[in-house]
This record gives structure tokens, sequence and C-alpha cells, in this order.
């Protein structure tokens, strides 16, 4: 495996926020304009499901 | 701060990241573990804000509580899970089905619309959530949640049942001093202390351990969640005592194979797939579906053989991959145009359906090849048709991919490594017979696929059919580009030659006998998937006599021709099929129907037609 570097920018309109270090407690008051920006991207994307996340095979095998 | 996170500014939260060499090792499928750790916690970071936007919907609108209490207290009650054992709440931000209600339930609020039960049904599924970690916790705590059709859902643990009772919608579920109880009001259902056991009025979610040396795949068997399905909600299906039997077998063997076959693999396994929703057998054919929503996850319906099975489970988990990398990266737009013809669907795909097919059946093709060089192994002769058949079918799909002007500068790299491996793969040696039928297979799906897909032009038919009817050679047409394919299917479609081929491989002894079994097989498919070639072309003759619309008999004349017959009607029946059939079907409208639908293939001799997708 080479060196893990960062070769390019996260996905460009919106990165996703690492809440890795947040305990509940402290996400359910957080009210910054990332953490906003970050809800409205998960609404949108969960509200439109894009057609490649639920597959049904025809061609019968996996 | 771990190495993928990137502190933006000092007052920001860090983002997640992806590097170069994770990036990498999820497109090339070798299966670094770490790569998939990084996945599965931003799909962590995704949920917990997935949940804090459904509590703020609620919050703002308490009509949308129903007759449970505020979702505030069912927020504190996760926080105090959490608080007290942090594993209980990351256990269930990694349960998949966490991921798939989120999702169902913004959409839900997002059109304002109920879906499957009261919509308060869907948001009071937090109380349940909050309820399951803090039993894991092992807090004290009393929290109501929903009730659907009598069922009380505790995910990742299990369910307990009530029965239907139309003035039971809420079940209390406490727990004090250590002891568990569920409580509609009426009845008091008492889990056992092993909740991973079955008790009364409790089905627990039932865990299977394949091992392989000292690798180890701990999978739950979820048949209870109400959220395990790729599409809606659904009741439970208990799998019954002999059937989980029947799948710990399979698992455990079709484990035993990726461990043997695709070792990389099988070590990042576990870190990346945590519950199989089982769906019964179907046959000739294991159906399997996986959601981006839910991250570990896979539906499968029970294979014939683990050999099957662990192709789904790769097949899946190339799917989870992928979802979880698309939640970080950008590998294309958004065109959501069905224009894109794979061997492994029957309908035209949109970019984003078609780079998920290349990649899911990438793994496929890597796990096929592995297995056919294993000589001890029962499943040889099948695999090594496997491996021909979708080692071309991705390769063709690859080249028309990767020159498309929808895919990023991420995605170009992506499938460029895909295409770096997979390319050695199209030289290495298959039997000639194998290889043959590989190929005659995929030319049978692409002819199929053009019937029912592609319009020819109106023009060009009318003035064919009018040569033909005059009795004058075919006008010279020039090239005759394909138009868009439409996704309405002009035909229904037969897939008995395929499962044939593959009866025929995996069981040749009994192909003979067995042949009849499989669906819509008809004597004209034997003959041809026998080797009797202009037997099967005088059978779909015939077939095109009963029914000339019939694609799988169009497709199946130009298979036979092609083997047996010396003009061009076999090339173009499976090249401009769809053509021979619109001016065969304007003559017959005409009432000049030719003597044989070969004698108009023939007239039409070869032609210089779109695009087909590359050969390998």
């Amino acid at each position: 495996m080479g060196m893990n570097t960062v070769l390019e920018h996260a996905n460009p309109d919106a990165p996703l926020v690492d809440l890795s270090d947040v305990p509940l407690s402290a996400l359910r008051t957080m009210d910054t304009p990332e953490l906003q920006r970050a809800l409205q991207q998960v609404v949108e994307q969960s509200a439109v499901p894009r057609l490649y996340e639920n597959k049904r095979d025809s061609s019968g095998q996996p | 701060m771990p190495a993928n996170q990137e502190r933006v500014t000092p007052n920001e939260l860090p983002v997640h990241r992806i590097g170069t060499a994770d990036f990498d090792a999820i497109a090339d499928g070798t299966g670094d573990v770490g790569a998939v750790r990084l996945l599965r916690e931003a799909e962590r970071s995704r949920r917990l804000l997935l949940l804090r936007a459904i509590t703020d919907f609620v919050v703002k609108d308490p009509a949308l509580r129903g007759p449970l209490t505020h979702p505030e207290e069912a927020w504190d009650l996760l926080a105090r899970a959490q608080a007290s054992a942090p594993e209980a709440l990351d256990l269930l931000l990694g349960h998949p089905y966490t991921g798939t209600w989120a999702g169902y339930t913004i959409r839900l609020l997002h059109r304002q619309i109920t879906g499957v039960c009261p919509l308060w049904m869907h948001l009071g599924h937090l109380h349940a959530l909050a309820a399951a970690a803090a039993i894991r916790a092992g807090l004290s705590f009393s929290v109501a949640i929903p009730l659907w059709s009598g069922t009380a859902s505790l995910p990742g643990l299990g369910m307990a049942r009530f029965g239907p009772d139309p003035d039971r919608m809420v079940a209390e579920v406490r727990r004090t001093d250590g002891r568990l109880e569920v409580d509609n009001g009426r009845h008091i259902i008492r889990p056992p202390v092993d909740l991973a056991t079955d008790g009364p009025g409790w089905w627990a979610v039932r865990r299977v351990e394949a091992t392989s040396g000292a690798r180890v795949l701990s999978v739950h068997i979820d048949d209870v969640d109400p959220y395990r399905s790729s599409f809606e909600p659904v009741l439970p299906q208990r799998l019954p005592v002999d059937e989980l039997a029947n799948w710990t077998q399979l698992l455990g063997d079709a484990w035993r194979l990726i461990v043997r076959c695709l070792p990389d693999t099988a070590d990042a396994f576990p870190a990346g797939f945590s519950s199989l929703v089982p769906r019964p057998m179907q046959p000739f054919g294991t159906t399997s579906a996986s959601s981006g929503e839910a991250f570990g996850s896979a539906v499968i319906s029970r294979p014939a053989d683990p050999a099957s099975l662990a192709a789904a489970l790769v097949h899946e988990f190339q799917h989870n991959r992928l979802s979880g990398l698309l939640h970080l990266r950008h590998l294309h737009g958004d065109d959501p145009a069905e224009r894109f013809y794979t061997a492994w669907r029957d309908d035209p795909r949109p970019i984003a359906g078609v780079f998920h097919g290349v990649y899911a059946f990438y793994g496929v093709a890597a796990f096929w090849r592995a297995l056919a060089r294993l000589e001890d192994e029962p499943f040889q002769e099948i695999a090594e048709f496997e491996f021909a058949y979708w080692r071309q079918a991705v390769w063709q799909v690859l080249g028309v991919l990767r020159s498309d002007p929808g895919l990023t500068i991420d995605g170009r790299r992506f499938l460029r490594r895909i295409a770096e491996r997979l390319s050695p793969w199209l030289r290495e040696p298959v039997p000639m017979a194998t290889a043959s039928a590989a190929s005659a297979a995929l030319l049978d799906h692409y002819a199929g696929w053009r019937l029912r897909h592609l319009r020819p032009d109106a023009l060009v038919v009318r003035t064919l059919a009018e040569a033909w009817s005059a009795g004058q050679p075919r006008p010279a047409l020039g090239f005759l580009p394909d138009a868009e394919p439409t996704p309405v299917p002009d035909g229904l479609w037969r897939r008995s030659r395929l499962d044939l081929t593959r009866l025929a491989r995996g069981d040749s002894a009994g192909f003979t006998r067995n042949w009849r079994t499989v669906p819509e097989a008809t004597t004209a498919d034997f003959a041809y998937v026998s080797g009797r070639f202009a037997e099967a072309a005088e059978g779909y003759r015939t077939e095109l006599l009963a029914d000339p619309d019939s694609p799988a008999a169009w497709t199946g004349l130009g298979l036979a021709l092609s083997r047996s017959g010396t003009g061009p009607a076999g090339s173009v029946l499976l090249h401009q099929p769809e053509l021979v059939r619109a001016v065969y079907r304007r003559l017959a409208a005409d009432g000049t129907t030719p003597g044989t639908p070969d004698q108009l293939a023939d007239w039409l001799g070869w032609l210089r037609t779109g695009t087909p997708p590359a050969r390998s």
C-alpha cells in the first residue's frame, strides 16, 4: 500500500462532516452554518434516492 | 486526529476525506480493511446527521408525534446510552436498517406522504432505536415505541409480537433492575435474558458465524427489522428453523470459498458486511439487492449452492463499498437518462447504475476467475463459464463507460484501475467451448435488448418493405445510426437459453433429464443449447409463426442460423434484429409476409448500423 495522501478534494459540493468526536448531547444543540449545510445535504440526498442504490438484476445471476 | 480527517479551520468541524491509497484500494476491489472502516465511519456521521434532521422535523411539528412522547426524550435516552456505553450507540448507528429507516422517513417528510403505515410510526422508530441502545447499554428506562400490526421492533435485537390489535398502537418498553418488559397495555412480553434467543412473544435477530481458518464472518440473519427491505418497510417473515440451518450451512461454505478465492476481500468483508436479509429460493437464479442507505447489508434469495451465494455476497459487498465511496466522492454526473446497454439488466441504464454494475460484476468476475482455478472444488466447469461471461460483460460496458463525458476525474481514475486489472483476464485461457457459450449468451442478450429497446427509423423500414414487396434488391442504406434506446420494452423477455446454458455447464450429466424444469424453455432452446442448430432454427421458425413478435424466437433464430447457416441472415438477426422484425411486421400488415423470417434477413444482408458494445 502506498502513502495514503489526499489526492483531490472530497465531494466538492458538500464534504461530509465528521461527527466522530461529537457526543449526541452536543449534536442536538449544535447550530453552525456548516452543520446546517450538512443537514441540508443529507436530506436532499435522501429525498431523491438515486436509481443505482437499489438493484434488481434480471440476468439470473447475482 | 485520524489521518482521514482534516480540520478546515480551527473552529469548524472536520470532514471525512479519503486518500489516494484507500481510493485506489476500493477501486481495485482488493479490500483494504482500513478503507472499508473509513467508509463505515463516514456512514456513521451520515446517519447521525439524518437522526438530527428527523428529530428537528418532529420538534418543529408536534402533530407528527402521534401518540408518542416528545422526540427530545428519545434523543436524551440515546445520549444517556452513549454516555454509559458508547459502543451501544455505535452498534445502533452501524445497524444497516438505521440507514434505510432514516432515508425512507426523510422521503416521507419531504413528499409529505404517509408510507406503508402512519407517518408517526416511522418517525416514532426513533424511540425504538433509543430503546434498543438503552437496552444494550444496560440502562433502566421506560419509553413508548410504535406497534406496527402488533409487532414492536427493537432494532438489531429482535421483535416483540402481540398480534394485531387495532386499539393498541404503541407499547411501552421498560427496563428495571435488569428486567426487560414490552407492554401494550393489555399484554406484557418479557423477552429472555439472552435476547439473542427466542422466547414467548419474542423473535430474536439471529446471528450466524462462519469460520474459515482464522477468518470469521459474523452475520445477522435479519427477518424481523421493518426497514430491512431495500424499498419499503415490511412485516416480519420468520425463517423456519430448518431454513435457518440451510442458510447457516450455505454461509459457512460460501465464506470458505470467499476466503480461498479472494483472501484480500475476505479480510475487509467483516468490516463492511454485518446483516443478511434472507429471501426464498427462486428457480434458476439467485436474486440479490442492496441499498446505498443500508451499508453492511444485502437482501439475497437462498441460492442452490455455496458458490452462487459467495458470488452474491461479493457482488453486494462491492455495491456497499461503492455506495459508501459515493458519499465521499463524485465519480460521475447525475444524468438520469437511461441510455446504456449492460449485459446484466434487461433495461437501458443511467450512468449511475452502469457504474455500480461495472464495479459489482468486476468483483463477481474476480471471484469466478479464482474459483475456476480450484480443481478440488466441484464448481470448476460453471466457474469457467461465469468467469468467461462476466469478464466479457464487464469489459464491453467498461469500454463504452470510460469514454463517457459524464465521468469526473475521480470516476475516470476509478474505472481505469478496474480496466488495468480486468484487461489481462481477457487473455486468460478458458476451454474453447465454454468461451464460445459465454460469447453466444452475451450476444443473445444484446440482440434481445436491441429488439426490445431500439426503434428503427420508420422511413428506413417503409423503404425496405416497399423494395421487398416490389421484388427489388435491398436498397443501399449507408450507415444507419442507432436511435437512443427507449426504456419501454417492445416484447417480453425470456432467459431460458441462458438458464439452459448454465444448467448444461453445471450439471452436464442431468441436462437432458432436467432441461424441462427450466422456466419457459422450449424444444428449440433445448436443441440450440444441445448444439443441434438446424433443428433449433426450424423450431424458432415455428415459434415465430405462432408469435411473430417474440424477441426470444427472433434472437434464437439468429443464434441458430449463425451456427448453421452460410448467409448473412444469422448476423443481421443478431446485430440488427429490431430492423428485421420491424420490416417483417410492416410486410405482415400489408399482407406480403415473407415465406420465412430468414428469407427476409438474408435479403437485408450485411448492414452497417449503430454502435455495438465493444468486443473483447
